[in-house]
């Protein structure tokens, strides 16, 4: 049993370059590892197309599947009991996450495509951590984000949001 | 003066950020096009549930029980509004997290508070007694008008609201205010009075009756009889998932209607009620059957149908948890309970017993039980001379030993001295019984000697099976009846508050169990050699004074020792077990 899960999967990105991969780092990916029950052992012969993930955001993401390739599967209703975690994130997953928004976005799409929970969860509460304490103005300039709202727009949504405000 | 006080005040609102210190080391942002704007709806969702945490928060328990620790939830909520006012489709999503599940907190748990108060302190509207407003219910007060006045569907998107004890106790009106524009609430943080049915929170009450048909938690206590009435009509709160009774005066039969008429029914809590008697599980043509509950909570209540209540196959495979505290249910009935309910992983049994435990009850038995509350203690009225409970305690004891509890985790009992009777009172091995050492070789090769029936449960776990046809002096004691699992007890004596912990392994390679003795304990000249750690006779023990005439034997060099409850640091557990 344990020389089959020794194999590797060749994962091809959308720009046409071949990565090949330990099946057991490639499966921290729930898209792959339900694709693989679901075809069998002769799909490790074919390359895997992954048409939304380019090659520098796929080997990203399989070098975090490389370090947390023996943590344990999550449970499938795994969704409960992350409702209590809180925004800590691993010091390894943290240097990790250090990068430019550009590749924050592409790990947290990619991940989302793949079905990797944890890895879109330490995404998701890095960009979190990135608007913690910071004014909507900040916000907005930290993402780039246009502010569409009128002004009578604004002054309605602050005064609907008025009981959540610090005082 | 007044612009030197703003600016002032500007430069202290500056300060949390510095606090903080947020990872700086994501860059500018990308001239090129919105990046979060490709982000999905749900997956935008979710960073913000991570902003803040709490507003996935969807258990029916109070806001004091159900807060999320080592963050400050105030500041989580103020930087998810500040979500909201970001562009609109921000607004859209962060609203949807935001008014999902609200709950509203006295105060900041993070340094933000000190601040926020020196500035309250110079703000110019303070109430009579020139005290700073009360925040929280002033919080509440902005949500209200919010909820009220909104058009676009805050209200309706609101399932929990939970509130501080004084905040729910002071703002009856504004709670009543709120609970009428929202249907589809199902838990909110009521006052005492409401389940009273107290005068002052008749609004309330009505209010929420009227207006909240989806709710999912209600409590009555005494002096709400007739509003349970109307719950037996079948029509309030069809939904209702959590119940809670407590000191009510009432009739068994309507209390088995108002119960038989909510099919959603996943916990109840009853306790304190005369009524409440062994008739009130019996099965009966007229009346409607008790719901099949995941989680049932009795105490001060003289019921002891459990039993009969069990006998139905889909309370079997529902009930989760139970807890018994001072019910008519003796623990003597507890391995039925056991044997019937199949999934239970959770019992709690508080119990004060005046006689000892009857001879000849079968051994609790149960493959799902992961936590067990095993709280005996002596009733007052037992003689001064007897100790029943200790008979309690043997009978938890042989039955942990004989493996009767596999899968239990998580122990606790009213006996200091718990841990250590799992190590050292297994049962003697009987004359006859299957001795290793002694296979008659002839007939068995070393390998089958391993599949001998006799010997397949302990090979289970033994890492190296053939040690048993060596003459590995450990060999003995690998067969012997034991624990199989590891196991966390927590006891705790009659005078003591604390909970001791201790955690007890099973005997790996024919050594005994230990029981949190993390430094290595020297074996040298203890009998025999195949007894591990410290066995009956072979401890040190100084005899000293004890102050009133009497001796006292105490451990000669206390490092050794079996650390039984608290380990080092915990003084008072150490203390209490040397002077034992």
């Amino acid at each position: 049993m344990s020389t089959e899960k020794a194999s590797t999967i060749t994962l091809t990105s959308n720009d046409g370059v071949s990565i090949e991969v330990d099946r057991q780092v490639a499966e921290r990916s729930m898209l792959i590892k339900n694709m693989m029950e679901d075809l069998g052992e002769g799909a490790t012969a074919t390359a895997v197309p992954i048409p939304n993930v380019n090659e520098s955001v796929l080997k990203k993401v399989i070098e975090w599947c490389e370090h947390h390739k023996n943590d344990p599967q999550p449970a499938q209703d795994d969704d409960s009991d992350s409702r209590k975690k809180t925004t800590d994130i691993e010091e390894w997953d943290q240097k990790f996450m250090q990068v430019d928004q550009e590749m924050l976005f592409e790990i947290i799409l990619a991940s989302n495509y793949l079905d990797i929970k944890p890895l879109l969860d330490v995404g998701c509460k890095t960009v979190a951590n990135m608007i913690k304490g910071k004014s909507p103005e900040e916000i907005r300039k930290t993402f780039n984000i246009t502010n569409d709202f009128t002004p009578e727009e604004e002054e309605q949504i602050r005064r609907e949001n008025e009981w959540a405000e610090d005082r | 003066m007044k612009w030197f006080r703003k600016k002032k005040a500007h430069g202290v609102e500056q300060a949390p950020d510095q606090i903080r210190n947020f990872p700086q080391q994501y860059g500018a942002p990308p001239v090129s096009g919105q990046l979060i704007a490709k982000l999905p709806a749900p997956l935008l969702e979710r960073i913000f549930s991570f902003v803040c945490p709490h507003a996935r928060d969807e258990t029916y328990e109070t806001c004091e029980q159900s807060a999320v620790e080592d963050t400050c939830m105030l500041c989580d909520l103020r930087d998810l509004a500040h979500c909201a006012q970001v562009s609109r489709r921000w607004r859209k999503l962060a609203s949807n997290v935001l008014y999902h599940s609200i709950r509203i907190d006295t105060v900041h748990y993070c340094e933000r508070e000190e601040i926020l108060a020196e500035k309250r302190k110079h703000r110019s509207f303070m109430n009579r007694n020139a005290e700073p407003e009360d925040t929280a219910q002033a919080r509440l007060r902005l949500l209200c008008r919010t909820l009220r006045d909104d058009g676009t569907g805050l209200s309706s998107k609101l399932q929990i609201l939970k509130t501080s004890y004084m905040t729910r106790e002071g703002s009856k009106p504004d709670l009543a205010r709120i609970v009428a524009v929202t249907p589809n609430l199902r838990y909110v943080d009521l006052p005492e009075g409401v389940f009273m049915d107290d005068a002052s929170c008749n609004t309330l009450k009505q209010e929420i009756q009227g207006r909240c048909p989806d709710l999912r938690k209600m409590v009555y206590m005494g002096g709400s009889e007739r509003s349970l009435e109307l719950l037996a009509r079948g029509t309030l709160w069809p939904n209702l998932e959590v119940l809670e009774l407590s000191q009510l005066d009432m009739d068994p039969t309507i209390l088995r209607h108002a119960l038989g008429s909510l099919h959603h029914l996943k916990a109840l809590k009853i306790s304190n009620i005369k009524s409440f008697d062994d008739q009130i599980f019996q099965h009966n043509d007229y009346l409607p059957p008790w719901p099949a509950l995941a989680e049932l909570t009795l105490s001060h209540v003289a019921a002891e149908g459990l039993v009969e209540y069990l006998s139905r196959p889909d309370t079997q495979d529902t009930l989760k948890s139970l807890s018994l505290t001072a019910t008519g249910i003796r623990p003597t009935t507890l391995q039925h309970i056991l044997a019937t309910a199949s999934r239970l992983t959770y019992l709690s049994i508080n119990e004060s017993v005046a006689v000892s435990f009857p001879a000849g009850v079968q051994p609790l038995s149960s493959t799902s039980l992961r936590t067990l509350h095993y709280e005996i203690t002596t009733a007052s009225s037992a003689g001064s001379y007897s100790n029943p409970s200790a008979s309690y305690y043997a009978y938890l004891t042989s039955s942990l030993l004989s493996n009767g509890l596999p899968a239990l985790r998580k122990l606790y009992v009213r006996d200091p001295g718990f841990p250590e009777s799992l190590l050292d009172l297994s049962p003697p091995r009987p004359a006859f019984a299957f001795d290793p050492d002694n296979v008659p070789s002839p007939k068995l090769s070393p390998r089958s000697t391993i599949s001998s029936p006799l010997l397949s449960p302990s090979s289970a776990y033994s890492p190296n099976p053939q040690r048993f046809s060596s003459n590995n002096p450990f060999a003995k004691m690998a067969n012997r009846p034991g624990l199989k699992q590891e196991l966390e007890v927590y006891s705790k004596g009659l005078d003591e508050m604390e909970w001791n912990f201790s955690s007890v392994q099973p005997g790996e390679r024919g050594r005994r169990g230990s029981a949190t003795a993390p430094r290595p304990v020297s074996s040298y000249g203890l009998g025999d050699g195949s007894r591990g750690s410290w066995a009956g006779g072979s401890r040190k023990s100084v005899i000293v004074g004890n102050g009133f005439g009497g001796f006292l034997a105490i451990p000669a060099d206390d490092e050794g020792r079996p650390r039984s409850s608290a380990g080092e640091g915990k003084k008072r557990g150490s203390q209490y077990d040397i002077w034992r």
